[in-house]
């Protein structure tokens, strides 16, 4: 009797104790499986893969034409005529104009210079401006991507400030005058549509600023300027 | 915002403050006057003599209106024993004068020689007298002057300030009052009235003889004295700084008065 309660025990413990095995060897099994699976990209995460190999090449096209302004600052000086009377000055200059095409632009200019005077007395030293209202017509040529070079022409008016010059026979130089001639720029453009930074020198001819003995007054100046196109 | 209204109110005041129109006067801006050999002595005596040569220089004034000339005729009654008809139209600070002046020696000897300057109003001019002293012409003091010590062919420049100028029209302006109406306090010296360290500001000789309304300078006479001649060149500019803005433009009508002399004599000794 006893044999067979053995028997009837035996392989049922048996059985039970290859099922545990076999659930932790699955369950042991199945964790590495789930990790495996693929996951879908994330939106919201930069995918620094997938950006183009290198940011897009600026070219000139990009840049803004059409309207702009232009401030200048600089110095200026009159060789002969009126310039045998006053000293070199300080001169600022603010222009406003249209773009029709990157390397043509028009232009209004109005300038001011501010000038020492160096004369024998009388009458007493003091200081003179000269004004000047000029329309400029601008051709440019690009050197590259950032720099250009730009020629123009500018013509309009100019005249002095109050009567000093006058003490000295420059009879018209109080009047608005004929004032003509030309300026060379370099223009450097920024990493922005609108903005760019130049320099230039100009001369012009300044007949109302000639001397009593008819020499010719020329104001020859270099400024440093900014440019906004809209 | 009222940071922008400051801002507003600061440059309408700077623009403001530029407003006063300033000229040299004259066609050519220039008036110059020269001591020669030639040239006459204007008073001798025995010992001496005194040369002088001046230029005159006129405001181109603009006519007051017939109405407010009206009003100078009757504003005088509101003030007593002004020595004028009418109150002046110019007035002191209306028009603010400044005289810069070289004088060059053209000579290979030095000379002492006296720029001297005179003014004018609408109603008075001032022409100082000579005395002698000693048998030698002392010429009494000009509004403004200064002796200069020119070295041979040398050549000095100066300025004749705004304020320098007003002291004239007010020293003219009391000795011709001191005369008129001195019977009281006595008549001034006019000597010393005009004399340049004596400044109608402080000097309590002269302040009771001011009046209460000042005419401006209309006119100058600018010039040189010397006891000597020589080849003296005086060159001089004048700037008006039109504060009241009388000044005539072109086409207006200009102010045409013909002031009394008014002759400062040395003070008679009894």
């Amino acid at each position: 009797m006893q044999v067979t309660h053995e028997k009837l025990v035996g392989p049922r413990f048996a059985r039970s104790v290859a099922l545990a095995l076999a659930l932790c060897v699955g369950t042991l099994l199945s964790a590495p499986g789930a990790r495996a699976e693929e996951e879908a990209p994330d939106s919201t995460r930069l995918d620094v893969e997938r950006l183009p190999p290198e940011a897009i090449a600026t070219t000139r096209d990009m840049y803004a034409v059409g309207w702009h302004v232009r401030a200048e600052l600089g110095g200026q000086g009159l060789v002969g005529g009126a310039g045998r009377l006053v000293q070199p000055g300080p001169v600022a200059r603010v222009g406003f104009g249209y773009e029709p095409a990157p390397f043509f632009a028009l232009a209004a200019l109005v300038g001011m210079g501010f000038h020492p005077t160096d004369a024998a007395p009388p009458p007493a030293a003091t200081a003179v401006q000269l004004y000047n209202v000029l329309l400029q017509a601008k051709l440019q040529l690009a050197l590259g991507t950032r720099s250009a070079l730009w020629l123009a022409g500018e013509a309009g008016l100019g005249w002095a400030s109050g009567d000093f010059l006058q003490a000295y026979g420059l009879r018209h130089a109080g009047d608005p005058g004929a004032a003509y001639g030309g300026s060379l720029g370099v223009d450097w453009h920024l990493f922005n549509a609108h903005h760019s930074l130049g320099l230039c020198a100009s001369a012009h001819l300044l007949p109302n600023l000639n001397g009593r003995d008819g020499e010719r007054a020329l104001a020859l100046g270099s400024a440093a300027y900014l440019k906004y196109v809209f | 915002m009222r940071a922008r209204c400051i801002m507003i109110c600061a440059l309408a005041c700077a623009l403001c403050a530029c407003g006063d129109q300033r000229v040299y006067l004259g066609d050519g801006k220039l008036y110059q006057v020269a001591l020669t050999p030639s040239t006459p002595p204007v008073f001798t005596s025995r010992d001496g003599a005194l040369y002088m040569v001046e230029t005159r220089v006129s405001l181109p004034l603009r006519q007051p209106s017939p109405t407010q000339l009206h009003d100078l005729q009757m504003g005088v009654r509101a003030f007593k024993h002004l020595p004028f008809s009418r109150l002046p139209w110019i007035e002191r600070g209306d028009e603010e004068l400044q005289v810069d002046f070289s004088l060059s020696n053209l000579d290979d000897t030095s000379h002492d020689v006296d720029v001297v300057i005179n003014g004018a109003n609408e109603f008075d001019e001032y022409f100082p007298g000579v005395a002698v002293v000693a048998n030698n012409p002392v010429p009494m003091h000009a509004q403004w002057e200064r002796t200069y010590t020119l070295a041979p062919k040398s050549r000095q420049a100066h300025t004749v300030r705004e304020e320098e100028l007003d002291e004239a029209a007010v020293d003219l302006a009391t000795v011709v009052n001191g005369v008129v109406n001195g019977v009281v306090n006595g008549v001034p010296n006019p000597d010393e009235v005009v004399y340049f360290e004596n400044k109608s500001s402080s000097d309590p000789r002269s302040q009771k003889y001011i009046p209460a309304v000042i005419p401006g300078l209309i006119a100058l006479r600018l010039g040189l004295r010397a006891t000597q001649t020589g080849q003296i060149l005086l060159e001089a500019t004048v700037r008006v700084r039109d504060v009241a803005g009388k000044l005539a433009q072109s086409g207006d009508p200009l102010l045409h008065v013909t002031p009394r002399a008014f002759h400062a004599m040395p003070p008679q000794t009894p």
